[in-house]
């Protein structure tokens, strides 16, 4: 079982990683929780040296050189990635003024310059990043009426959306059952106007790059009993932050998002090196039950795929799984298949949309996986998320389905082969795995926090002896009974 | 529907059939692509191929070119004969078409690269 770190060996671990020398940086990557020990491996196997490392829940913090940044944002199972630029320990959280002025002396660290350089490298801002009371007067009013063109577009666009709503509406209930009230589909509509927003934005803003001056935001994450709310120390802290550097605030368009970290009593400022987060990267059609693509990678990684396997998602979904393997892993071969119709044409919209020279380590099927077409034995590994119930299927099928599929994968996997199956339906799944015997033997368990719904990750071992052999063995101990 | 994965694929699901191995190939429309060349993906799949079946499957379809028939030893030093080897599983696509079983003679169509195997109720 995979163990959290307590509270106060996290705070003095984190707080002795901050001190590093000059030449350091101490960076701080996130994860889905549950999968911390699999970025943790990425990291240790990728970055080129690691002075000091320590994990928390859902996050990772290592100290480094900065020329290893670049290298570390292509890491493949975290989300975020920040620059850790101050701390501040044993502030006194319980009284609001002194609170707030405490955390407030955070952003008066020499430092400035140096952090501000790192964060222009990664994100090839050419504006100003220091500009003078005069640039900024100038800006500010260039960001008023730029607001104000967007919103006469969007006005346009938002009458004739509701006039296509009303239509897709009507299709809905025609086809019948599956009426996309999703949440998914919802934050898949929500992601998409957010982009189409920015769009408008930047194609609205005629200046030049080196004219625009640093757009900001402040972010507070907060947990622990304090006296001060996290909007409250947002609100002071980048009103300092405006007052010092001059810089515009904006929550929605910004270039820089600056974040107050407070944990416990341990409190820390970082800069985010990684405005849209690392996991969208494959994904162009989102379907009801889409994974993250570092949920993804972590779940292939805990299979240990090594060059030449052969790894097989028989419940493919939108493909987010092998199209995560296609890209991400050299060397090993992906096969997928789904039963549904509307699975294939969303899997096969995004293998479309891989680069072109890893479309050649993926393959879309169309399959039933309680009676799969595939030879006896042929697929080294096998990495699925099998259907929540809640979001797909229901309980009831879900144990008549997974009694099936545990078996058919079973007979396609060779013996000793590794099955890692992400499940919400845990009772289910451990009840089949017990009622196989000696077909599958489980690994190791990580539970997940997926969006709030917690999941757990099975990694199970196929058995030795032939198929046949196993069965016979439960006849023989049913028929005792 | 690359020839790696037609290795693999298998009719012995339906009621019926014996072995249901290997499928036969129709191809209508064909797509050769390029694809990153990874030696040691290629040497370590080459043991888990029926070699038999990926040649016959090949030349079905014209694409065998200079493949030998016969698996040749120490293979894995053999960077032409890998990059053929590699051309044939990973950069000839079944687009269009048909795959059938060589016992009952069913078919099971391939389209935009798909190749549908989902079976009939009175089938299973």
């Amino acid at each position: 079982m995979l163990k959290l770190l307590s509270p106060n060996k996290v705070q003095m671990d984190l707080y002795g990683l901050f001190q590093v020398s000059e030449n350091l940086v101490v960076l701080e990557a996130t994860v889905a929780s549950g999968l911390e020990p699999l970025a943790v491996s990425e990291i240790k196997e990728k970055v080129p040296f690691i002075s000091q490392l320590c994990r928390a829940r859902g996050r990772v913090f290592f100290s480094t050189y900065v020329e290893h940044v670049q290298q570390i944002l292509m890491l493949r199972s975290i989300d975020h990635l920040y620059l850790i630029v101050s701390t501040g320990k044993d502030i006194n959280l319980q009284e609001k003024d002194s609170a707030l002025s405490s955390v407030e002396k955070l952003i008066e660290f020499p430092n400035w310059n140096k952090v501000i350089d790192i964060w222009r490298s990664v994100s090839k801002f050419k504006g100003k990043c220091f500009p003078s009371k005069e640039e900024y007067l100038e800006a500010s009013l260039k960001e008023t009426s730029l607001k104000q063109i967007v919103q006469d577009l969007w006005k346009e666009r938002e009458v004739i959306e509701v006039t296509e709503k009303q239509h897709v509406d009507k299709e809905s209930t025609v086809c019948g059952g599956h009426k996309f009230k999703d949440k998914r589909n919802e934050l898949k509509q929500s992601i998409m106007r957010k982009i189409d927003r920015k769009s408008m934005y930047r194609n609205s803003d005629q200046r030049l790059e080196e004219d625009k001056v640093l757009k900001f935001r402040m972010t507070c994450y907060r947990s622990g009993n304090h006296c001060v709310t996290s909007q409250e120390v947002a609100c002071s802290l980048g009103g300092k932050l405006q007052e010092k550097f001059n810089w515009i605030v904006d929550l929605v368009n910004h270039d820089l998002e600056v974040v107050t970290n407070i944990r416990e009593d341990l409190v820390y400022l970082g800069i985010s090196l990684t405005p849209d987060s690392l996991h969208r990267r494959n994904i162009i059609n989102f379907g009801p039950t889409t994974l993250r693509a570092t949920v993804c990678y972590n779940l292939l990684r805990l299979a240990s795929p090594n060059p030449g396997d052969i790894i097989l998602d028989p419940l493919c979904g939108g493909g987010s799984i092998p199209v995560e393997g296609a890209m991400a892993l050299p060397g090993c071969y992906n096969m997928a298949g789904d039963i549904h119709p509307m699975a294939i044409s969303r899997a096969f919209e995004n293998i479309q949309n891989m680069r072109c020279e890893r479309k050649g380590y993926i393959d879309l099927s169309h399959w039933d996986v309680t009676n799969l077409p595939l030879r006896n034995a042929c697929v080294d590994i096998i990495v699925t998320d099998l259907p929540f119930g809640k979001r797909s299927g229901s309980k009831q099928n879900n144990q008549n389905l997974y009694q099936k599929a545990m078996l058919e994968i079973g007979r396609c996997i060779v013996p000793s082969g590794r099955a890692v199956c992400l499940t919400w339906d845990r009772a289910n799944l451990t009840r089949t795995i017990r009622a196989y015997g000696s077909l599958w033997s489980i690994v190791r368990i990580a539970t997940i926090n997926l969006g709030g719904l917690q999941a757990t990750a099975y990694v199970l071992k196929r058995g030795l002896e032939s198929l046949d052999t196993i069965l016979e063995k439960l006849q023989k101990r049913k028929r005792r009974k | 529907m690359k020839l790696l994965t037609h290795n693999m694929l298998t009719s012995k699901c339906m009621k019926g059939v014996t072995v249901g191995y290997p499928l036969g190939i129709v191809a209508k429309d064909i797509k050769v692509s390029e694809t990153e060349f990874n030696s040691e993906f290629v040497s370590r799949i080459i043991p888990k191929l029926d070699w038999n079946a990926l040649w016959k499957a090949a030349d079905s379809i014209g694409h065998s070119g200079d493949l030998p028939q016969q698996l040749m030893e120490d293979y894995e030093n053999n960077e032409e004969f890998l990059k053929k080897v590699h051309h044939v599983l990973l950069e000839v696509e079944i687009i269009n078409g048909e795959l059938v079983c060589p016992e009952s003679g069913r078919k099971f169509p391939i389209s935009q690269g798909i190749p549908n195997m989902l079976l009939n109720e009175d089938e299973l």
